[in-house]
């Protein structure tokens, strides 16, 4: 889309912004949590080449944050009023639980000792423990990065008066960067989790039906359950 | 031979592990992957689609003036070029 939209001579500030977001979020998980991680021991100067490709965002979000368009003349926010639409509460309600599950996600990563977390831990959502760190990480950002911007974000819904239109231009600046860094750390996450997580006790997986997955031979079966009916 | 049905999440890896190491086959099933699961794909939903949600309110919601100035002065301007 930013191709397309250089190409065409249009505005591809927002959309840069998106983009630049997501990618943020995957290089900060990526390069922590492979120190951190499982593989830590195992860094490679390899991955040193990860910088410029870390640095690219942050020169196109600081090139594209310093050329904001003008103004509206007729934009002086002292006059607006929350209007509590049904959209409006929905998002509120919405940040409200995202900042909640956001920290709350996070002391679980963290490894509290509550029993509530070691029980979402454990049965509810035990990909935030996995060895690779990125989980937590990316729990982490969410709530260290995500939940300010949903406080910020939350204040301006329920009372737009205290922004003038240059901060609610910064708003709709964050909120592009946030929307980005969010879809691409939720796909990762989701995609992450959703994977076939059954932790096999050997690397070697038993393929259906050839030998079975460490069942005994069918004599022998037979012959234990007849032993067993006999005693 | 038994197999299991196991959903996405609630520990599918602790009750994976124990139902291979009792010798039984674990068959996982898509379908009850999602059915099983919903809260899952409720919650990481929500995460996901609010953010963009936000972004696409608080830009109608700041450039929805500018938009009214836009018009007003377009159509200032035709009608200055209509006089």
């Amino acid at each position: 889309m930013c191709s397309y939209a250089i190409v065409a001579k249009r505005s591809y500030r927002l959309v840069g912004l998106f983009w630049a977001g997501s990618i943020l979020n995957t290089m900060t998980v990526f390069l922590s949590g492979n120190v951190i991680g499982s593989w830590g021991t195992t860094i490679k100067p390899s991955y040193l080449l990860n910088i410029p490709y870390a640095a690219a965002p942050i020169w196109v979000a600081c090139y594209l944050l310093s050329r904001r368009p003008a103004a509206p003349p007729s934009s002086s926010s002292n006059s607006k009023k929350p209007s509590w639409g049904f959209f409006r509460v929905v998002l509120a309600l919405y940040l409200v639980g995202a900042m909640a599950l956001g920290w709350w996600r996070f002391c679980v990563a963290m490894g509290s000792p509550l029993p509530a977390a070691q029980r979402w831990l454990s049965e509810i959502e035990p990909y935030l423990g996995d060895e690779s760190a990125y989980p937590r990480l990316q729990a982490a950002i969410y709530a260290l990065y995500g939940s300010p911007f949903q406080l910020l974000a939350l204040v301006y819904l329920v009372a737009p008066h205290l922004f003038v239109h240059e901060a609610s231009a910064w708003l709709v600046d964050l909120a592009a960067i946030h929307a980005g860094a969010y879809a691409q750390g939720q796909f990762v996450f989701v995609s992450a989790a959703a994977r076939p997580f059954v932790l096999f006790p050997t690397t070697a997986t038993q393929v259906i039906p050839a030998q079975g997955a460490r069942l005994p031979p069918r004599h022998s079966r037979r012959a234990g359950q007849a032993g067993q009916a006999g005693s | 031979m038994r197999a299991f049905l196991l959903d996405i999440h609630g520990g599918q890896g602790r009750q994976g592990r124990q139902a291979v190491e009792e010798g039984n086959v674990v068959v996982t099933c898509g379908l009850l992957h999602i059915a099983g699961a919903l809260w899952f794909w409720i919650m990481h939903g929500a995460l996901a689609l609010g953010p963009q949600l936000l972004f696409a309110k608080l830009y109608l919601a700041h450039h929805g003036s500018a938009g009214a100035v836009t018009s007003s002065t377009s159509s200032t301007s035709k009608r200055n070029k209509a006089e």
